[in-house]
């Protein structure tokens, strides 16, 4: 086994693991977490392995690793041969890299949070993390209209990294927290191209391209987008 | 995609071969918004029950029933809809013809203020030098009701156009556009000055 | 009746059994009026409306309450008492959408391939076969029978695609109750029931509850299949126009699919349960 994820299925951090696992093709095993209602992950023995009592949690053959951006990381060093997702030995990209996996922290701790309220009723000052959140999409899309200038796609250099797999999800989630993305046209074009990389797979809130599935009943993901 | 014009919620949207269609943002089957849908070849379907519609909008598949030959009235409300200076252009009442705009221009980008297009306007007008520090000066600002089109000039004599969509909840959508010879530093620079447009116009 | 008066005589889950310690408070909304719950030393729940205590009752896992003196009965669900099955109460899910269309979405089943795809359903296996649907006369309730739908994945513990059998029950406006092939044990069935807490005419609690016969999965795993399936849904709830149910036919066109909503629709306008419905 290359590593245990201790997941929960609503969860955009446990996605952008499960996420990059599936575009890397690795395979692992998972613990399904009883995160709501049960509240599993601020129990033991689960705090026994993360203290801070957050999801994920990975674990290694060698170590636990607790931040999902560090997980991120860890699986792109280990399974991606191109050392594109985490471009080490690009050293012009790698700090932009960084920036925007700390970014990252501010679409959890902003729209992540707004969503937990607004989906599983858990306490959030909304008011203030809908603001937080916005501010968040707005820089976010400013990044990548000007990417678009520059006439790239990604967020940092000219192929996706561990930032775009760090920022989509509460991105493309952020309609779960009552936030419409529709005001955003840079981030819908890049969300679009997350969604059209070869071996994405959903979480609930993030629906499937269906035009890339043959109707027929081919699997999807062998054919080319139509959109846009 | 979606987009709202004063009163209307529409679905825009673009077939495999180019055919560019704007209707009314409801299934007539759930009332699901079709901006949700996806584009297979020449058809939309919506998310929720895959229902296709064509690109004159009437209904000609659905899923649940295959076999089905389907009345034509199947269909959302369609508007007319023309592609124009890079723009899209949609039109929701009997009359109304799309605006030329000057030749020579390239879309930029699309960016969405929190605040009414009247607020906007007079904050564009009553501004002579926009944004000090981000190399554009006006000086000339045009205008045509009721969407409004500005025309600025930038340092190197680049002009921006700016086509502003209010919308029903006090929003303005402001479609900016740039001379085609500015370059990549000069439209990032006129980017930032969107942004810092929208945060002065936005603050009380 | 008013529409809000006919709403009134219902039971309606508003927490979890085991949610409210001794002393624990918690505010929620039913039918646009403020409650508090709190929990008592002797596990019970107190639920107050405008300081007047509510009728407070048990069933299936939840604390069910209602804001009628004289209500009508909780519906009654067997399956309930049977123990060899596993009960799962999967905790809430808040939707900003009518709580008439969250139950019409849960007896839907054309939506499968295209919201739960390679779950519930995928193409190219769409159509949907004719049913039986009536009103039960006996006990006012719209069933729904014989429904047959290939599924990829059914259950948590379905290995493979099986063709599925549902049968669909509507106790009462905000209840619907979904009896399915099991496939751990063919000539058993699986029950999925979705309780809705209306908080508004156009925003819901809902507390989706299962009594399955599954003695492999954990809990865990058993709630999260479905939390994902319901939060499939949710995306599509919140972007239904309007919010509210359009009960008169006209403004949205039905298929033979839609059998049962065309019969739940019918069953709410006779009964004048219009709380949550869009009446021309």
């Amino acid at each position: 086994m290359t590593f245990t994820l201790y997941n929960y299925v609503l969860s955009g951090n446990c996605y952008k693991i499960r996420l990059l696992a599936a575009l890397l093709d690795v395979q692992y095993g998972t613990v399904a977490v009883n995160f709501h209602p049960g509240g599993e992950h601020r129990q033991e023995p689960l705090l026994r392995l993360n203290p801070a009592g957050t999801l994920p949690i990975m674990v290694t053959s060698d170590q636990t690793l607790t931040e999902t951006q560090a997980m991120l990381v860890w699986l792109a060093q280990h399974y991606d041969d191109s050392n594109s997702w985490w471009p080490i030995h690009d050293l012009d990209t790698l700090p932009t890299v960084i920036q925007w996996l700390g970014f990252a922290n501010r679409l959890t701790s902003s729209i992540g949070a707004l969503r937990q309220h607004t989906l599983l009723n858990k306490p959030a000052d909304a008011s203030t993390t809908r603001a937080a959140g916005i501010a968040a999409l707005r820089e976010l899309e400013c990044r990548l209209a000007e990417q678009s200038i520059r006439g790239e796609q990604w967020l940092a250099g000219k192929s996706p990294t561990v930032a775009d797999i760090a920022c989509f999800p509460y991105t493309a989630l952020s309609p779960d927290a009552g936030i419409e993305n529709d005001d955003y046209p840079a981030i819908r074009s890049w969300l679009h191209s997350v969604r059209s990389l070869d071996g994405f797979i959903t979480m609930p809130g993030i629906h499937e391209l269906h035009q890339m599935r043959d109707p027929a009943g081919a699997s999807a993901g062998t054919l080319r987008d139509h959109h846009g | 995609m979606r987009a709202k014009t004063g009163h209307e919620d529409l679905v825009v949207w673009r077939s495999a071969s180019g055919v560019l269609s704007a209707w009314e943002n409801r299934c007539p089957h759930r009332g699901m918004r079709l901006s949700h849908g996806f584009v297979r070849g020449e058809s939309l379907a919506c998310a929720y029950h895959g229902w296709h519609f064509e690109c004159s909008g009437r209904c000609h598949y659905i899923p649940a029933h295959p076999e089905l030959e389907l009345p034509r009235t199947i269909k959302p409300t369609t508007f007319d809809v023309v592609e124009r200076d890079g723009l899209v252009w949609v039109n929701t009442t009997e009359k109304a013809i799309p605006f030329s705009l000057p030749a020579g221009a390239t879309p930029l980008r699309s960016i969405t203020c929190n605040t009414t297009l009247d607020a906007l306007t007079n904050h564009i007008f009553g501004t002579t030098k926009p944004c000090s520090n981000s190399g554009c000066h006006s000086t000339t600002v045009e205008s045509q009701q009721p969407c409004v089109l500005s025309t600025l000039l930038t340092d190197s004599s680049h002009r921006v156009y700016l086509a502003m969509q209010a919308s029903e909840d006090h929003t303005t959508v402001v479609h900016a556009l740039l001379s085609m010879e500015a370059n990549e530093t000069q439209r990032i620079t006129v980017s930032r000055w969107l942004e810092s447009l929208r945060r002065e116009a936005e603050s009380p | 009746m008013n529409s809000m008066k006919h709403a009134r005589q219902y039971w309606y889950p508003v927490a979890m059994i085991d949610e409210l310690q001794a002393g624990q408070q918690r505010d929620t909304q039913l039918l646009d009026t403020r409650l508090t719950l709190t929990g008592d030393d002797q596990c019970g729940l107190i639920a107050t409306a405008n300081e007047k205590a509510l009728l407070v009752t048990q069933a299936c896992d939840h604390w069910w309450v209602t804001l009628c003196d004289t209500p009508l009965p909780i519906f009654d669900l067997p399956e309930a008492q049977e123990h060899e099955r596993r009960f799962v109460p999967c905790g809430v899910v808040h939707v900003e959408c009518s709580p008439l269309r969250a139950v019409e979405n849960f007896l839907d089943i054309a939506h499968f391939p295209f919201v739960h795809t390679d779950v519930l359903g995928a193409e190219p296996h769409t159509e949907v076969y004719r049913y039986d649907v009536k009103v039960d006369e006996s006990c006012d309730e719209v069933i729904a029978s014989n429904i047959r739908f290939f599924q990829p994945q059914a259950a948590k513990s379905a290995e493979g695609g099986i063709h599925t059998e549902y049968t669909y029950r509507v106790p009462a406006p905000m209840v619907a109750v979904l009896y399915k092939t099991c496939p751990q044990k063919p000539d058993a069935w699986d029950v999925i029931a979705l309780f809705v807490q209306p908080l508004s005419e156009d925003s819901c609690d809902v507390w989706p509850w299962m009594a399955l016969f599954d003695n492999e999965s954990t809990l865990s795993e058993l709630i999260e299949f479905q939390q994902m399936i319901f939060v499939q849904d949710r995306s599509i709830l919140e972007n239904q126009i309007p919010r509210r149910l359009p009960i008169d036919p006209g403004i949205e066109i039905p298929t033979k699919a839609d059998s049962t909503s065309v019969a739940y629709r019918r069953w709410l306008k006779q009964r004048g349960a219009y709380y949550g419905a869009l009446a021309s």
